[in-house]
């Protein structure tokens, strides 16, 4: 956010946010790249964390820059309605009007590599088709991480697993006195700053869960959405493959104490064991064999040996 | 015989004073306790009060060799060289940086250690000599030339195909045993696997080495005599070969019975005996320096004893041996 193109608080580069955060195709990433493990957001709050509201059922729930309902149905806003945006923030159709070529912009990445090379010309073309030209600037990652402590990265992706399930651990992410670049070199990369925002953080942090508090996250949310300083992205699902003895676990990165929680079934694992392990005995009895059979030759050569006369 | 054992433990004690220091040095000059309680908070966000909270909890804030704001001979007692590196010597091994009594996690996890690594050693000695004196008898032969064709290429895979290999024949596919694990109540189970990879994994070297002892032998005067007499050609293998050949077995067996407690790193990890190497290899990957310091301790005191039980053993073996 503290880029004179993408960053700052001016009308101009929060429409060119916007246009981005629509062009930006998440659902097609999820398919593509996570094989789609992968759910999209509306905002800072993933399902399951205070705060959070259900897109597909609450109207507060979706991003409305990004989405709208028609038919009841989620749906990603068109590209034109993102060109609209990119027309208002003063580049039609993706024109920077100071050079008369497209807008450039750089996305500073630390994946190098043949790897990566197709997970960066999707990020090409979701540029591509707003008329952006997204040139990759890449770089290892103590580089990466030495332009986000000086905040002179453009745009770039993060992604952040939470220390505890409190809204709180998701919004002090964007909370301004924890800007990177700051005095703090605190965890908000992008360097956001909205003193509205931060007025609302400084109360809901100590709030107890309840209508006052969901009420002043919803006005948080609404101030992000709205300052896109993040194109939302996704929340990652993993899934864990368990033997139908263990049970009340699911696989997650927050909550490492679970130990106590699991439940074994001790009969249904030893009876499924035994099921599976039925030892196969021949071949130990067929080494047995070939050994004492290669042993009779031997044997043999020193019963001779024994009884031979001396030459 | 025994002015030269004392003699020899007294030996041990710089031998014990010079690893102490090495290791005192490696672990909190190189990585400082500062250091160490980052590692241990995780990287994210550490305070720096945080950080004196967790080194005083495990000692770790008084200063490393010298307290200059301590009264007399506390200058020198209350520092962390005293209370974690001498207290060694005092087989006070402290509580580890996750806060577990060491003494009390090493008298548990030593017998894993020793139900594998005995069987292992015995098993492997009868196998290993066994063999050596079969491949001996038929010296010259086709058996004896491909015995050692066969002990090469053993010896040339790495112990972790065995290992792997092992677990996929014996556990996955013919359903034997277990393939890894361990439990109390039928630890024999989870025990046969490692063992046999143990002794499978060491014929290759073994069998090449102990065929060149007993090769050096049979060909010495007191064999032909023996055969002369009439004897028989086991009870000159056996009886005669194998007794004068003992001082190099000897070296390399004794040496390693102190060792047998600490278990194997790579053994252990694999089958998830919860042993000694476990305890080392789980502490390494935690960064658990307290547990790593002071199993290096207890391998450099189990190594001297290993050599001294060594020499006395040379006395039992040989009579022409004395130890002055």
């Amino acid at each position: 956010m503290l880029d004179s193109v993408v960053g700052g608080d001016s009308d101009r580069a929060r429409y060119l946010r916007q246009a981005i955060s629509i062009a930006l195709d998440y659902e097609e990433f999820i398919s593509i790249f996570r094989n789609g493990r992968g759910e999209i957001a509306h905002g800072p709050l993933p399902m399951g964390i205070y705060g959070y509201r259900d897109p597909e059922s609450d109207p507060l729930g979706y991003n409305p820059v990004v989405y709208q309902k028609e038919s009841g149905r989620l749906q990603r806003r068109s590209i034109d309605e993102a060109k609209v945006l990119l027309e208002k923030a003063g580049y039609p159709d993706g024109i920077d009007p100071a050079t008369g070529k497209s807008l450039i912009l750089y996305y500073d990445v630390t994946a190098t590599g043949p790897d990566s090379t197709a997970l960066l010309n999707w990020f090409r073309k979701q540029f591509q088709k707003i008329g952006i030209d997204l040139v990759i600037r890449a770089s290892d990652y103590n580089r990466f991480q030495d332009k986000m402590q000086k905040g002179t990265g453009q745009i770039f992706s993060w992604g952040w697993n939470a220390d505890y399930p409190d809204p709180e651990n998701f919004f002090f992410l964007l909370y301004g006195p924890h800007a990177r670049a700051g005095e703090e070199h605190g965890e908000n990369a992008a360097n956001y700053s909205n003193p509205a925002f931060d007025r609302l953080f400084e109360r809901m942090k100590y709030l107890p869960d309840g209508e006052e508090r969901q009420q002043v996250i919803d006005q948080m949310i609404g101030i992000v959405r709205n300052d896109a300083p993040w194109a939302w992205g996704f929340y990652p699902v993993d899934y864990a493959l368990y033997h139908s003895w263990y049970g009340n676990t699911r696989p997650n990165l927050m909550a490492n104490n679970t130990l106590k929680y699991r439940r074994i079934d001790p009969v249904e694992r030893d009876r499924l064991r035994r099921e599976w392990n039925q030892p196969v005995v021949w071949p130990v009895i067929l080494l047995v064999l070939v050994l004492l059979a290669s042993l009779v030759p031997a044997v043999m050569v020193y019963r001779r040996h024994e009884k031979g006369t001396a030459r | 015989m025994i002015a030269y054992i004392i003699r020899r433990i007294l030996y041990a004690i710089p031998i014990l004073i010079g690893v102490n220091l090495i290791t005192f040095i490696l672990f909190f000059t190189v990585n400082t306790p500062d250091d160490m309680a980052r590692m241990h908070l995780g990287m994210k966000r550490v305070t720096d009060e945080a950080i004196m909270k967790w080194k005083e909890e495990r000692d770790y804030d008084k200063p490393l060799v010298y307290n200059t704001s301590a009264p007399g001979l506390d200058k020198v007692t209350d520092t962390i060289f005293f209370d974690k590196s001498l207290a060694l010597f005092a087989f006070r091994f402290g509580t580890s940086d996750s806060g577990r009594d060491i003494s009390h996690d090493i008298s548990q996890r030593m017998w894993p250690s020793l139900a594998i690594a005995v069987p292992s050693l015995l098993v492997g000695l009868l196998v290993y000599i066994s063999l050596s004196l079969m491949i001996v008898f038929f010296r010259g032969t086709y058996v004896d030339f491909w015995g050692v064709v066969i002990a090469v290429v053993m010896l040339s895979i790495s112990s972790m195909f065995y290992i792997i290999g092992g677990q996929y024949l014996i556990g996955k596919l013919l359903h034997l045993v277990p393939i890894s694990g361990f439990n109390t109540e039928d630890a024999w189970k989870f025990l046969v696997l490692p063992v046999i990879i143990a002794v499978i994994g060491g014929i290759g070297a073994n069998l090449r080495f102990y065929r060149t002892i007993f090769l050096e032998e049979i060909n010495r005067d007191y064999v032909r005599s023996a055969r002369a007499k009439g004897v028989s050609e086991v009870r000159v293998l056996f009886g005669h070969v194998l007794r004068n050949a003992l001082i190099p077995i000897l070296t390399g067996v004794v040496t390693a019975l102190p060792l047998l407690f600490l278990g194997s790193l790579v053994t252990e990890s694999f089958f998830g005996i919860p042993g000694l190497g476990s305890y080392t290899i789980d502490a390494i990957n935690r960064q658990d320096f307290a547990i790593v310091r002071s199993m290096v301790f207890l391998g450099s005191v189990l190594y001297i004893v290993g050599l001294v039980l060594t020499d006395i053993s040379y006395t039992i073996a040989d009579p022409r041996v004395r130890l002055n």
